[in-house]
């Protein structure tokens, strides 16, 4: 933490290396929430891109708090504006089918998560943006409660109500299609 | 036991944030104990702690680029509405002052009228003077009842003379009832005040957005 302090500090005042080492360590976070939010790579990686830029010309306003919490809310709000100018076109599932199979897996394992994985990713597109936002951060990126809320710029309990929703709308995707009691099952078992 | 339902559904909300450890110590005490005699909680509860496990095995994907920022995309934005965002409430505030006013004015004109007896006199005859005059000639020519009524008994106020002297007072009276320079003046002002207002209401979002 002293040392993101030191390099924001830096950024703060001019230094483009100070801010990139920042852009280095949290760039692989922002991308995927980006794609896990939009479904789509072309379009994550400019939202990612453009949330970078923007944080470097608003850093004057970055009021303290969570640097990781304030970068996901600016790219959060780029999503969401790409969101709006696709308006009502559903989400791709891209995202899902270009993820990588976990290595070291059995094939019945790799069908089983790469099967998971389409439909998670179906689930999360299923979802109003907002839910979709709150559900990534948490159980996908591992967010505490209180990040979400500063990512989200909306309160706790908010927050609480937002990841409620949405992990119970998602569960019923699931159980919907049949997924949830074996491949959940699967995923408890290898933890 | 008259409790069981609604307290059932008050803490089945709050599963979520009980898997994750979110609750205050006593909702969390709570709801362990609820959960210890409500079969269908406990399932529901291991449902959604599967979907959690379940979204957080998603593997990340690899970056397509690294977002390091070059020198060029490290320039101050162009100078957007920055000024402007600052002048346009000024303006759209100063644009409803100025509309206020010339509706008040409009409002108290009419009263203070009748200080003046001279137009007192001439304005309420003036609406229904400018037909009777642009009809002259075809009054003068086919005479219908409709007009020839009237015009004695609005000429016994306001003027005895003939009808050719009657004509040319209502004449200015007449022209100021269209677009008079104050109904311009406010509908200008609402225009401005609109049109500032709504300017400054769009950059702002698109302001707010952007960040």
């Amino acid at each position: 933490m002293e040392e993101e302090e030191a390099l924001l500090a830096q950024a703060r005042s001019g230094r483009l290396e100070a801010f990139n080492a920042l852009v280095e360590r949290y760039q692989g976070l922002v991308y995927n929430v980006c794609l896990r939010l939009l479904g789509e790579a072309a379009a994550a990686e400019d939202a990612a891109q453009e949330a970078f830029i923007a944080a470097y010309r608003s850093l004057g306003r970055f009021r303290g708090g969570s640097f990781r919490a304030w970068l996901l809310r600016i790219a959060a709000n780029r999503c969401y504006d790409e969101l709006r100018r696709w308006r009502r076109r559903p989400l791709p599932l891209e995202a899902a089918s270009a993820l990588p199979a976990p290595q070291e897996q059995s094939p019945h394992d790799a069908y089983l998560q790469g099967e998971l994985a389409q439909h998670l990713q179906a689930g999360l597109a299923s979802l109003p943006p907002n839910q979709r936002l709150a559900l990534v951060l948490r159980d996908v990126q591992g967010l505490s409660y209180e990040e979400v809320a500063q990512a989200m710029g909306c309160s706790l309990g908010t927050v609480k109500s937002r990841i409620a929703r949405s992990r119970a709308r998602l569960r019923d995707y699931l159980k919907a299609r049949g997924v949830l009691p074996w491949g959940a099952a699967a995923a408890v078992e290898e933890e | 036991m008259a409790l069981g339902p609604l307290e059932h559904w008050w803490l089945r909300r709050h599963l979520s944030a009980y898997a994750d450890g979110a609750l205050g110590p006593s909702q969390q005490r709570r709801l362990a104990g609820h959960l210890a005699r409500c079969p269908a909680c406990q399932q529901e509860l291991t449902e959604l702690q599967a979907t959690a496990r379940a979204l957080a095995r998603l593997p990340q994907a690899p970056l397509p680029r690294p977002f390091r920022l070059s020198a060029a995309q490290a320039l101050p934005a162009a100078p957007g509405p920055g000024p402007a965002l600052r002048l346009l409430p000024g303006m759209a505030v100063a644009c409803s002052l100025l509309l206020a006013a010339l509706l008040a004015y409009d409002v108290v004109r009419p009263t203070s009228g009748p200080s003046a007896p001279g137009l007192e006199a001439a304005r309420p005859a003036a609406p229904q003077e400018v037909p009777a005059q642009g009809r002259s000639p075809a009054i003068a020519v086919t005479p219908s009842p409709a007009p020839i009524p009237a015009l004695p008994f609005r000429s016994e106020e306001a003027t005895p003379p003939s009808p050719q002297e009657a004509a040319p007072p209502p004449r200015p009276v007449a022209g100021g009832g269209g677009p008079s320079p104050l109904r311009l003046a406010q509908v200008g002002a609402a225009a401005a005040a609109l049109a500032a207002a709504g300017a400054w209401g769009a950059l702002a979002l698109r302001a707010r957005r952007r960040l």
